[in-house]
Protein backbone atom coordinates (compact mmCIF):
# COMPACT_ATOMS: atom_id res chain seq x y z
CA UNK A 1 0.00 0.00 0.00
CA UNK A 2 2.84 2.48 0.66
CA UNK A 3 4.61 1.67 -2.46
CA UNK A 4 1.02 2.67 -4.29
CA UNK A 5 0.99 6.23 -2.16
CA UNK A 6 4.65 6.42 -2.77
CA UNK A 7 3.95 6.28 -6.72
CA UNK A 8 1.11 8.70 -5.83
CA UNK A 9 3.12 11.25 -4.43
CA UNK A 10 5.83 10.91 -7.36
CA UNK A 11 3.43 11.80 -10.01
CA UNK A 12 2.14 14.66 -7.92
CA UNK A 13 5.31 15.95 -7.31
CA UNK A 14 5.99 15.69 -11.24
CA UNK A 15 2.59 17.35 -11.93
CA UNK A 16 2.01 20.62 -9.61
CA UNK A 17 5.46 20.77 -8.19
CA UNK A 18 8.21 20.25 -10.08
CA UNK A 19 6.06 20.20 -13.05
CA UNK A 20 8.65 19.57 -15.89
CA UNK A 21 7.58 21.48 -18.66
CA UNK A 22 7.42 25.10 -17.19
CA UNK A 23 9.61 24.43 -14.18
CA UNK A 24 12.70 22.56 -16.04
CA UNK A 25 11.62 23.35 -19.61
CA UNK A 26 11.73 19.60 -21.03
CA UNK A 27 9.45 19.71 -24.06
CA UNK A 28 8.48 23.00 -23.84
CA UNK A 29 8.45 23.54 -27.76
CA UNK A 30 6.34 20.35 -28.21
CA UNK A 31 3.57 22.00 -25.67
CA UNK A 32 3.74 24.85 -26.61
CA UNK A 33 2.75 23.96 -30.27
CA UNK A 34 0.42 21.57 -29.27
CA UNK A 35 -1.66 23.72 -27.22
CA UNK A 36 -2.89 25.15 -29.80
CA UNK A 37 -4.09 21.54 -31.40
CA UNK A 38 -6.92 20.85 -28.60
CA UNK A 39 -7.97 17.51 -30.31
CA UNK A 40 -4.51 15.85 -29.74
CA UNK A 41 -4.09 16.72 -26.38
CA UNK A 42 -5.51 13.65 -24.64
CA UNK A 43 -3.69 11.19 -27.42
CA UNK A 44 -0.56 13.05 -27.21
CA UNK A 45 -0.08 13.45 -23.21
CA UNK A 46 -0.99 8.94 -23.02
CA UNK A 47 2.06 8.56 -25.33
CA UNK A 48 4.01 10.64 -23.62
CA UNK A 49 2.93 9.06 -19.93
CA UNK A 50 2.95 6.15 -21.92
CA UNK A 51 6.87 6.39 -23.37
CA UNK A 52 7.68 8.27 -20.35
CA UNK A 53 6.78 5.15 -17.91
CA UNK A 54 8.19 2.33 -20.14
CA UNK A 55 11.20 4.35 -20.34
CA UNK A 56 11.81 5.06 -16.80
CA UNK A 57 11.29 1.91 -15.71
CA UNK A 58 13.58 -0.08 -18.32
CA UNK A 59 16.09 2.56 -17.26
CA UNK A 60 15.91 1.86 -13.65
CA UNK A 61 16.12 -1.89 -14.09
CA UNK A 62 19.35 -1.32 -16.59
CA UNK A 63 20.62 0.84 -13.70
CA UNK A 64 20.96 -2.02 -11.29
CA UNK A 65 23.50 -3.97 -13.58
CA UNK A 66 26.52 -3.75 -12.33
CA UNK A 67 28.79 -2.47 -15.72
CA UNK A 68 26.06 -0.06 -16.25
CA UNK A 69 25.21 1.45 -12.49
CA UNK A 70 29.29 2.22 -12.10
CA UNK A 71 29.58 4.14 -15.28
CA UNK A 72 29.63 7.79 -15.44
CA UNK A 73 26.98 10.32 -16.85
CA UNK A 74 28.10 10.25 -20.59
CA UNK A 75 27.01 6.26 -21.02
CA UNK A 76 23.97 6.20 -18.97
CA UNK A 77 23.00 9.14 -21.45
CA UNK A 78 23.93 6.94 -24.48
CA UNK A 79 22.32 3.06 -22.74
CA UNK A 80 18.87 5.51 -21.84
CA UNK A 81 18.96 7.13 -25.07
CA UNK A 82 19.05 4.10 -27.05
CA UNK A 83 16.76 2.52 -24.74
CA UNK A 84 14.22 5.29 -25.53
CA UNK A 85 14.50 4.79 -29.84
CA UNK A 86 14.43 1.27 -29.43
CA UNK A 87 10.86 1.34 -27.45
CA UNK A 88 10.20 3.67 -29.76
CA UNK A 89 10.83 1.84 -32.76
CA UNK A 90 9.05 -1.50 -31.24
CA UNK A 91 5.73 0.13 -30.42
CA UNK A 92 5.85 2.12 -34.17
CA UNK A 93 6.68 -1.59 -35.44
CA UNK A 94 3.71 -3.52 -33.29
CA UNK A 95 1.03 -0.58 -33.96
CA UNK A 96 2.00 -1.12 -37.79
CA UNK A 97 1.25 -4.65 -38.05
CA UNK A 98 -1.72 -4.39 -35.85
CA UNK A 99 -3.73 -1.23 -36.38
CA UNK A 100 -1.75 0.18 -39.37
CA UNK A 101 -2.11 3.67 -38.39
CA UNK A 102 -1.76 6.29 -40.93
CA UNK A 103 1.62 8.72 -41.43
CA UNK A 104 -0.17 11.53 -39.21
CA UNK A 105 -0.50 9.17 -36.20
CA UNK A 106 3.50 7.76 -36.53
CA UNK A 107 4.19 11.09 -37.26
CA UNK A 108 2.55 12.39 -33.78
CA UNK A 109 3.93 9.27 -32.30
CA UNK A 110 7.85 9.96 -33.53
CA UNK A 111 7.19 13.59 -31.87
CA UNK A 112 5.64 11.91 -28.66
CA UNK A 113 8.13 9.67 -28.35
CA UNK A 114 11.44 11.68 -29.00
CA UNK A 115 11.61 14.52 -27.37
CA UNK A 116 13.19 16.00 -24.41
CA UNK A 117 10.71 15.39 -21.88
CA UNK A 118 10.74 11.61 -22.25
CA UNK A 119 14.09 11.27 -22.71
CA UNK A 120 14.67 13.72 -19.06
CA UNK A 121 12.79 11.61 -17.56
CA UNK A 122 14.73 8.58 -16.98
CA UNK A 123 18.10 11.16 -16.25
CA UNK A 124 15.92 13.29 -13.75
CA UNK A 125 14.75 10.04 -11.78
CA UNK A 126 18.69 8.40 -11.63
CA UNK A 127 19.84 11.72 -10.40
CA UNK A 128 17.17 12.27 -8.21
CA UNK A 129 18.23 8.01 -6.79
CA UNK A 130 14.73 6.89 -7.61
CA UNK A 131 13.39 3.17 -7.19
CA UNK A 132 11.09 1.64 -9.94
CA UNK A 133 7.80 2.88 -7.87
CA UNK A 134 8.56 6.43 -8.30
CA UNK A 135 10.16 6.04 -11.69
CA UNK A 136 7.00 4.88 -12.79
CA UNK A 137 5.28 7.83 -10.34
CA UNK A 138 7.51 10.34 -12.25
CA UNK A 139 6.58 8.48 -15.76
CA UNK A 140 3.06 8.82 -15.07
CA UNK A 141 3.02 12.07 -13.84
CA UNK A 142 5.02 13.73 -17.00
CA UNK A 143 1.82 12.81 -19.00
CA UNK A 144 -0.47 14.62 -16.59
CA UNK A 145 2.02 17.51 -16.43
CA UNK A 146 2.18 17.83 -19.89
CA UNK A 147 -1.89 17.68 -20.41
CA UNK A 148 -1.74 20.86 -17.42
CA UNK A 149 0.57 22.47 -18.96
CA UNK A 150 -1.63 22.38 -22.83
CA UNK A 151 -4.53 22.87 -20.78
CA UNK A 152 -3.32 26.05 -19.17
CA UNK A 153 -1.36 27.51 -22.41
CA UNK A 154 -4.02 26.72 -24.40
CA UNK A 155 -6.52 29.06 -21.77
CA UNK A 156 -4.11 31.58 -22.38
CA UNK A 157 -3.71 31.07 -26.23
CA UNK A 158 -7.36 32.17 -26.18
CA UNK A 159 -7.76 34.93 -24.29
CA UNK A 160 -4.44 36.00 -26.41
CA UNK A 161 -6.30 35.98 -29.50
CA UNK A 162 -8.70 37.44 -28.54
CA UNK A 163 -7.10 40.39 -26.52
CA UNK A 164 -7.02 43.16 -28.65
CA UNK A 165 -5.06 45.70 -26.69
CA UNK A 166 -2.07 43.60 -26.81
CA UNK A 167 0.74 45.93 -28.71
CA UNK A 168 1.19 45.23 -32.86
CA UNK A 169 5.20 43.89 -31.92
CA UNK A 170 3.79 41.61 -29.20
CA UNK A 171 1.30 40.05 -30.79
CA UNK A 172 0.99 35.97 -31.41
CA UNK A 173 4.27 33.92 -30.32
CA UNK A 174 5.90 37.26 -28.29
CA UNK A 175 3.02 37.76 -26.06
CA UNK A 176 2.32 33.37 -25.81
CA UNK A 177 6.20 33.57 -24.56
CA UNK A 178 5.41 35.85 -22.09
CA UNK A 179 2.35 34.45 -21.02
CA UNK A 180 4.19 30.86 -20.76
CA UNK A 181 6.90 32.93 -18.25
CA UNK A 182 4.14 34.00 -16.00
CA UNK A 183 3.13 30.25 -15.76
CA UNK A 184 6.79 29.39 -15.40
CA UNK A 185 6.67 32.18 -12.58
CA UNK A 186 3.41 30.18 -10.81
CA UNK A 187 5.12 27.02 -10.74
CA UNK A 188 8.19 28.08 -9.28
CA UNK A 189 5.86 29.46 -7.02
CA UNK A 190 5.15 25.89 -6.12
CA UNK A 191 8.53 24.33 -5.91
CA UNK A 192 9.37 27.30 -3.25
CA UNK A 193 12.39 28.61 -5.61
CA UNK A 194 13.78 32.07 -4.45
CA UNK A 195 12.88 34.61 -7.11
CA UNK A 196 14.20 37.81 -5.27
CA UNK A 197 16.87 36.27 -2.97
CA UNK B 1 12.25 28.61 -44.85
CA UNK B 2 10.82 30.13 -48.46
CA UNK B 3 8.12 27.32 -49.41
CA UNK B 4 8.41 27.42 -53.02
CA UNK B 5 11.62 25.24 -54.34
CA UNK B 6 11.97 27.58 -57.29
CA UNK B 7 13.22 30.50 -55.10
CA UNK B 8 15.35 28.64 -52.72
CA UNK B 9 18.99 29.86 -53.02
CA UNK B 10 22.01 29.65 -50.49
CA UNK B 11 21.57 33.26 -49.47
CA UNK B 12 17.76 33.08 -49.09
CA UNK B 13 18.06 29.85 -47.41
CA UNK B 14 20.46 32.22 -45.53
CA UNK B 15 18.58 35.03 -44.19
CA UNK B 16 15.33 32.66 -43.67
CA UNK B 17 16.91 30.14 -41.47
CA UNK B 18 18.78 32.79 -39.14
CA UNK B 19 16.16 35.89 -39.00
CA UNK B 20 12.97 35.51 -41.02
CA UNK B 21 11.77 32.18 -39.96
CA UNK B 22 14.19 31.94 -36.70
CA UNK B 23 13.88 28.61 -35.34
CA UNK B 24 13.01 29.60 -31.55
CA UNK B 25 11.69 32.91 -32.28
CA UNK B 26 9.23 32.57 -35.06
CA UNK B 27 8.92 28.41 -35.41
CA UNK B 28 8.71 27.87 -31.15
CA UNK B 29 11.22 24.49 -31.94
CA UNK B 30 13.83 23.98 -29.62
CA UNK B 31 13.05 25.50 -26.74
CA UNK B 32 14.12 23.56 -23.91
CA UNK B 33 17.73 24.19 -24.33
CA UNK B 34 16.71 28.32 -24.48
CA UNK B 35 14.67 28.50 -22.03
CA UNK B 36 16.38 26.04 -19.14
CA UNK B 37 19.71 25.61 -20.16
CA UNK B 38 20.97 29.26 -21.04
CA UNK B 39 21.79 30.49 -17.70
CA UNK B 40 24.95 31.26 -18.54
CA UNK B 41 27.01 32.24 -21.49
CA UNK B 42 29.69 29.25 -21.27
CA UNK B 43 26.43 26.88 -20.95
CA UNK B 44 25.34 28.71 -24.28
CA UNK B 45 28.21 28.51 -26.38
CA UNK B 46 28.71 24.66 -25.72
CA UNK B 47 24.92 24.32 -26.63
CA UNK B 48 24.98 26.72 -29.48
CA UNK B 49 28.60 24.86 -31.15
CA UNK B 50 26.34 20.77 -30.55
CA UNK B 51 23.57 22.37 -31.82
CA UNK B 52 24.67 23.56 -35.15
CA UNK B 53 27.39 20.45 -35.95
CA UNK B 54 24.67 17.75 -35.09
CA UNK B 55 21.99 20.29 -37.32
CA UNK B 56 25.17 19.85 -39.96
CA UNK B 57 25.40 16.35 -40.17
CA UNK B 58 22.19 15.24 -39.50
CA UNK B 59 20.63 17.12 -42.60
CA UNK B 60 23.24 16.58 -44.79
CA UNK B 61 23.31 12.88 -44.14
CA UNK B 62 19.38 12.76 -43.96
CA UNK B 63 19.43 14.25 -47.38
CA UNK B 64 22.14 12.38 -48.32
CA UNK B 65 21.36 8.80 -47.33
CA UNK B 66 17.87 8.62 -45.28
CA UNK B 67 15.72 9.72 -48.47
CA UNK B 68 14.37 6.20 -49.00
CA UNK B 69 13.50 5.61 -45.20
CA UNK B 70 10.12 5.88 -44.52
CA UNK B 71 9.68 8.99 -41.71
CA UNK B 72 8.51 7.59 -38.69
CA UNK B 73 12.15 5.55 -38.84
CA UNK B 74 14.13 8.62 -39.88
CA UNK B 75 13.04 10.12 -36.51
CA UNK B 76 14.51 7.10 -34.33
CA UNK B 77 17.92 7.21 -36.86
CA UNK B 78 17.97 11.57 -36.09
CA UNK B 79 18.54 10.22 -31.88
CA UNK B 80 20.60 7.86 -32.22
CA UNK B 81 22.74 9.91 -34.41
CA UNK B 82 22.65 12.79 -32.02
CA UNK B 83 23.69 9.67 -29.15
CA UNK B 84 26.57 9.24 -31.24
CA UNK B 85 27.89 13.02 -31.60
CA UNK B 86 26.76 14.25 -28.23
CA UNK B 87 27.77 11.04 -25.77
CA UNK B 88 31.35 10.75 -26.91
CA UNK B 89 31.91 14.29 -26.71
CA UNK B 90 30.47 14.43 -23.21
CA UNK B 91 32.80 11.71 -22.40
CA UNK B 92 36.01 13.54 -23.45
CA UNK B 93 34.66 16.72 -22.05
CA UNK B 94 34.33 15.21 -18.90
CA UNK B 95 37.34 13.41 -18.67
CA UNK B 96 39.48 16.27 -19.82
CA UNK B 97 38.13 18.22 -16.83
CA UNK B 98 35.69 21.07 -18.27
CA UNK B 99 33.40 22.21 -15.95
CA UNK B 100 31.01 23.43 -18.21
CA UNK B 101 29.64 19.77 -18.70
CA UNK B 102 28.65 19.68 -15.37
CA UNK B 103 27.32 23.55 -15.39
CA UNK B 104 25.16 21.74 -18.81
CA UNK B 105 23.82 19.28 -16.74
CA UNK B 106 21.30 16.95 -18.46
CA UNK B 107 20.60 19.79 -21.27
CA UNK B 108 23.73 18.07 -22.72
CA UNK B 109 22.26 15.05 -23.78
CA UNK B 110 19.02 16.23 -24.22
CA UNK B 111 20.03 18.05 -27.31
CA UNK B 112 20.12 14.43 -28.82
CA UNK B 113 16.13 14.51 -28.48
CA UNK B 114 16.14 18.65 -29.83
CA UNK B 115 13.29 18.94 -32.02
CA UNK B 116 14.79 21.30 -33.69
CA UNK B 117 17.03 18.53 -35.71
CA UNK B 118 14.05 16.47 -36.44
CA UNK B 119 12.30 18.96 -37.82
CA UNK B 120 14.42 20.25 -40.17
CA UNK B 121 15.35 17.18 -41.20
CA UNK B 122 11.85 16.16 -42.23
CA UNK B 123 11.07 19.40 -43.18
CA UNK B 124 13.90 20.42 -45.03
CA UNK B 125 16.67 17.70 -45.82
CA UNK B 126 14.84 14.90 -46.84
CA UNK B 127 12.81 17.11 -49.65
CA UNK B 128 16.22 18.84 -50.75
CA UNK B 129 19.79 18.50 -51.93
CA UNK B 130 22.70 17.74 -49.49
CA UNK B 131 24.42 21.55 -50.49
CA UNK B 132 21.15 23.50 -50.19
CA UNK B 133 20.80 20.75 -46.73
CA UNK B 134 23.82 22.31 -45.29
CA UNK B 135 22.88 25.63 -45.76
CA UNK B 136 19.67 25.20 -44.07
CA UNK B 137 21.43 23.57 -41.26
CA UNK B 138 24.23 26.11 -41.23
CA UNK B 139 21.29 28.79 -41.34
CA UNK B 140 19.34 27.01 -38.24
CA UNK B 141 22.47 26.36 -36.56
CA UNK B 142 23.10 30.16 -36.67
CA UNK B 143 19.79 31.27 -35.68
CA UNK B 144 19.28 28.98 -32.82
CA UNK B 145 23.00 29.68 -31.40
CA UNK B 146 21.99 33.45 -31.65
CA UNK B 147 19.19 33.31 -29.46
CA UNK B 148 21.15 31.01 -26.63
CA UNK B 149 24.12 33.45 -26.45
CA UNK B 150 21.68 36.27 -26.30
CA UNK B 151 19.67 34.70 -23.66
CA UNK B 152 22.79 33.35 -22.06
CA UNK B 153 24.28 36.40 -21.91
CA UNK B 154 21.28 38.86 -20.51
CA UNK B 155 20.32 35.90 -17.92
CA UNK B 156 23.84 35.44 -16.64
CA UNK B 157 24.52 39.11 -16.82
CA UNK B 158 21.39 40.01 -14.99
CA UNK B 159 20.67 36.85 -12.97
CA UNK B 160 23.58 36.36 -11.50
CA UNK B 161 25.79 39.49 -12.36
CA UNK B 162 28.65 37.91 -14.17
CA UNK B 163 29.46 36.92 -18.18
CA UNK B 164 31.31 34.27 -18.40
CA UNK B 165 32.27 33.80 -14.70
CA UNK B 166 33.40 36.67 -14.17
CA UNK B 167 31.98 39.26 -11.78
CA UNK B 168 30.20 42.42 -13.22
CA UNK B 169 28.27 43.49 -10.55
CA UNK B 170 28.69 42.73 -7.04
CA UNK B 171 24.84 41.48 -6.51
CA UNK B 172 22.59 39.93 -8.96
CA UNK B 173 20.67 42.41 -9.86
CA UNK B 174 17.03 39.68 -11.29
CA UNK B 175 18.08 36.28 -9.75
CA UNK B 176 14.38 34.89 -11.21
CA UNK B 177 15.83 35.46 -14.61
CA UNK B 178 18.48 32.35 -14.34
CA UNK B 179 15.22 30.00 -13.58
CA UNK B 180 13.17 29.29 -16.86
CA UNK B 181 10.72 31.97 -16.21
CA UNK B 182 13.76 34.30 -17.01
CA UNK B 183 14.24 32.16 -20.33
CA UNK B 184 10.68 33.02 -21.33
CA UNK B 185 10.98 36.62 -20.58
CA UNK B 186 13.81 37.09 -22.76
CA UNK B 187 12.95 34.90 -25.72
CA UNK B 188 9.38 36.97 -25.83
CA UNK B 189 11.26 40.48 -25.66
CA UNK B 190 13.67 38.94 -28.14
CA UNK B 191 10.48 37.91 -30.51
CA UNK B 192 8.96 41.04 -30.01
CA UNK B 193 12.27 42.90 -31.28
CA UNK B 194 12.73 40.54 -33.71
CA UNK B 195 8.94 41.20 -35.70
CA UNK B 196 9.51 44.39 -35.29
CA UNK B 197 13.56 44.76 -36.89
CA UNK B 198 11.41 42.70 -40.04
CA UNK B 199 8.74 44.69 -40.33
CA UNK B 200 11.23 47.99 -40.05
CA UNK B 201 13.95 46.62 -42.59
CA UNK B 202 12.37 43.62 -44.02
CA UNK B 203 9.15 44.52 -44.77
CA UNK B 204 8.70 42.46 -47.88
CA UNK B 205 9.27 39.15 -45.06
CA UNK B 206 7.37 40.91 -42.82
CA UNK B 207 4.01 38.78 -40.76
CA UNK B 208 2.27 38.45 -37.96
CA UNK B 209 3.66 35.59 -36.37
CA UNK B 210 0.46 34.53 -35.79
CA UNK B 211 -0.45 31.57 -33.35
CA UNK B 212 -3.73 30.08 -33.71
CA UNK B 213 -5.97 28.04 -32.28
CA UNK B 214 -7.39 25.22 -34.83
CA UNK B 215 -10.58 24.68 -34.38
CA UNK B 216 -12.26 22.07 -35.72
CA UNK B 217 -13.81 21.94 -38.63
CA UNK B 218 -17.82 22.28 -38.71
CA UNK B 219 -19.61 19.77 -41.37
CA UNK B 220 -21.54 21.32 -43.95
CA UNK B 221 -25.11 20.46 -43.90
CA UNK B 222 -25.89 18.47 -46.81
CA UNK B 223 -28.27 19.70 -49.61
CA UNK B 224 -31.34 18.18 -50.40
CA UNK B 225 -30.37 17.79 -54.01
CA UNK B 226 -27.28 16.04 -52.89
CA UNK B 227 -29.03 13.85 -50.89
CA UNK B 228 -31.66 12.92 -53.26
CA UNK B 229 -29.03 12.12 -56.37
CA UNK B 230 -27.56 9.78 -54.40
CA UNK B 231 -28.91 6.02 -54.72
CA UNK B 232 -30.95 4.84 -51.94
CA UNK B 233 -30.37 0.91 -50.47
CA UNK B 234 -33.96 -0.23 -50.36
CA UNK B 235 -34.78 -3.40 -49.10
CA UNK B 236 -33.98 -5.33 -52.54
CA UNK B 237 -30.12 -3.12 -52.53
CA UNK B 238 -28.89 -1.47 -54.97
CA UNK B 239 -26.49 -3.04 -57.38
CA UNK B 240 -24.17 -0.86 -57.44
CA UNK B 241 -20.20 -1.73 -56.48
CA UNK B 242 -20.61 0.59 -53.65
CA UNK B 243 -23.67 -1.65 -52.59
CA UNK B 244 -21.24 -4.82 -53.89
CA UNK B 245 -18.05 -3.90 -51.60
CA UNK B 246 -20.59 -3.12 -48.43
CA UNK B 247 -22.08 -6.36 -48.63
CA UNK B 248 -18.91 -8.44 -49.19
CA UNK B 249 -17.56 -5.87 -46.40
CA UNK B 250 -20.30 -7.55 -44.38
CA UNK B 251 -20.07 -10.96 -45.37
CA UNK B 252 -16.13 -11.04 -44.19
CA UNK B 253 -16.84 -9.47 -41.43
CA UNK B 254 -19.03 -11.82 -40.10
CA UNK B 255 -16.66 -14.33 -41.15
CA UNK B 256 -13.53 -12.37 -39.38
CA UNK B 257 -14.77 -9.82 -37.01
CA UNK B 258 -11.65 -8.06 -36.65
CA UNK B 259 -10.46 -6.41 -39.46
CA UNK B 260 -7.79 -3.94 -39.04
CA UNK B 261 -8.33 -0.40 -40.05
CA UNK B 262 -6.38 1.03 -42.50
CA UNK B 263 -5.63 -1.75 -44.26
CA UNK B 264 -6.98 -3.43 -47.14
CA UNK B 265 -9.49 -5.76 -45.53
CA UNK B 266 -11.03 -9.26 -46.64
CA UNK B 267 -13.52 -7.69 -48.10
CA UNK B 268 -11.47 -5.44 -50.25
CA UNK B 269 -9.72 -8.17 -51.54
CA UNK B 270 -12.59 -10.37 -52.18
CA UNK B 271 -14.31 -7.59 -53.95
CA UNK B 272 -11.17 -6.90 -55.98
CA UNK B 273 -11.03 -10.55 -57.04
CA UNK B 274 -14.73 -10.97 -57.66
CA UNK B 275 -14.70 -8.04 -59.81
CA UNK B 276 -11.65 -8.33 -61.56
CA UNK B 277 -12.67 -12.46 -62.33
CA UNK B 278 -15.79 -12.38 -62.99
CA UNK B 279 -16.93 -9.23 -65.18
CA UNK B 280 -15.15 -6.74 -67.05
CA UNK B 281 -16.54 -2.81 -67.24
CA UNK B 282 -17.63 -3.48 -70.79
CA UNK B 283 -19.87 -6.34 -69.52
CA UNK B 284 -23.84 -4.85 -69.48
CA UNK B 285 -25.99 -6.40 -67.86
CA UNK B 286 -27.99 -7.90 -70.43
CA UNK B 287 -24.84 -9.71 -72.08
CA UNK B 288 -24.57 -11.23 -68.54
CA UNK B 289 -27.86 -12.69 -68.23
CA UNK B 290 -27.72 -13.37 -71.93
CA UNK B 291 -24.72 -15.59 -71.01
CA UNK B 292 -26.07 -17.00 -67.39
CA UNK B 293 -29.10 -18.19 -69.37
CA UNK B 294 -27.04 -19.98 -72.43
CA UNK B 295 -25.41 -21.81 -69.77
CA UNK B 296 -28.04 -23.09 -67.27
CA UNK B 297 -31.30 -22.56 -69.75
CA UNK B 298 -32.62 -25.49 -71.12
CA UNK B 299 -36.21 -27.04 -71.48
CA UNK B 300 -36.70 -27.33 -68.12
CA UNK B 301 -34.93 -23.89 -66.74
CA UNK B 302 -36.76 -20.42 -67.80
CA UNK B 303 -34.03 -17.93 -68.78
CA UNK B 304 -32.96 -15.32 -66.41
CA UNK B 305 -34.30 -12.28 -66.60
CA UNK B 306 -33.60 -8.76 -64.63
CA UNK B 307 -36.50 -9.71 -62.25
CA UNK B 308 -34.66 -12.25 -60.98
CA UNK B 309 -32.04 -10.04 -59.63
CA UNK B 310 -34.01 -7.34 -57.79
CA UNK B 311 -32.57 -4.72 -59.31
CA UNK B 312 -33.11 -1.09 -57.85
CA UNK B 313 -30.98 2.14 -57.54
CA UNK B 314 -33.30 4.53 -56.61
CA UNK B 315 -36.46 5.03 -54.14
CA UNK B 316 -38.01 7.25 -55.88
CA UNK B 317 -38.55 4.53 -58.85
CA UNK B 318 -36.42 5.98 -61.25
CA UNK B 319 -34.14 3.92 -64.08
CA UNK B 320 -31.40 2.24 -63.31
CA UNK B 321 -28.14 4.15 -63.39
CA UNK B 322 -25.76 3.62 -66.55
CA UNK B 323 -23.11 2.77 -64.08
CA UNK B 324 -25.26 0.43 -61.70
CA UNK B 325 -25.69 -1.49 -65.21
CA UNK B 326 -22.33 -1.82 -66.24
CA UNK B 327 -21.10 -4.34 -62.99
CA UNK B 328 -23.22 -6.56 -62.18
CA UNK B 329 -22.86 -9.16 -59.15
CA UNK B 330 -25.42 -11.11 -57.74
CA UNK B 331 -24.64 -10.61 -53.84
CA UNK B 332 -27.15 -12.77 -52.10
CA UNK B 333 -24.92 -15.91 -53.61
CA UNK B 334 -22.72 -17.62 -52.32
CA UNK B 335 -18.64 -17.77 -53.19
CA UNK B 336 -18.82 -20.94 -55.30
CA UNK B 337 -22.31 -20.28 -56.90
CA UNK B 338 -20.85 -16.53 -57.96
CA UNK B 339 -17.56 -18.98 -59.76
CA UNK B 340 -20.40 -21.22 -61.00
CA UNK B 341 -21.82 -17.96 -63.05
CA UNK B 342 -18.09 -16.38 -63.71
CA UNK B 343 -17.81 -19.52 -65.88
CA UNK B 344 -20.98 -19.35 -66.99
CA UNK B 345 -20.55 -15.83 -68.63
CA UNK B 346 -17.24 -16.98 -69.85
CA UNK B 347 -18.16 -19.67 -72.00
CA UNK B 348 -21.56 -17.73 -72.80
CA UNK B 349 -19.30 -14.99 -74.27
CA UNK B 350 -17.36 -17.33 -76.08
CA UNK B 351 -20.64 -18.53 -77.64
CA UNK B 352 -21.62 -15.15 -78.68
CA UNK B 353 -18.82 -14.43 -80.13
CA UNK B 354 -18.75 -17.67 -82.47
CA UNK B 355 -22.97 -17.03 -83.40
Amino acid sequence: MSGFFNMIQAALFTIFVQNLVFNGGYGSSEAIRMSAKPKRFLPFSIMIAYFSTVTAVICRALDNIKEIGKQNEAVHSAVFGVVLVLIYIATALLLKITLAPNKKFLSTLGISAVNTLVYAVPLINRRAGYGYIESIGTGIGSGFAFIVALLLINAGLRMLESNKNIPRPFKGTPAMFLYVAMLSLAFAGFAGSPLFA
Amino acid sequence: MPDSKKELSPSKVLLFGTIIKNPILVQVIGLCPAVAASSSLTVALLLSFVTTVLLIICEVFASAVLKPLSSWFRVAVYMIMGLLFICPLMYILDEAGFAVVNNAGIYLPLMAANSVVALRCEKFAVKRNAFLSFYDALATGVGVSAVLILSGFVRELLGSGTVAGRAVFDFAPLPALTMPFGGFVVLGFSAAILKWFISAFLSEYSHDMPFKIKKAQKRRPQRVEEKAARPVLTAEKAVTPAAIKAEASDTAKAVIPDIPKGRESFADVLYNSMSADMFTAEDSFDDILAGISAESGGADNPPVTREDFSVSTDGNGDAPREEAERVIIPVDLDLVEEQEISRAIASGDEGGSAD
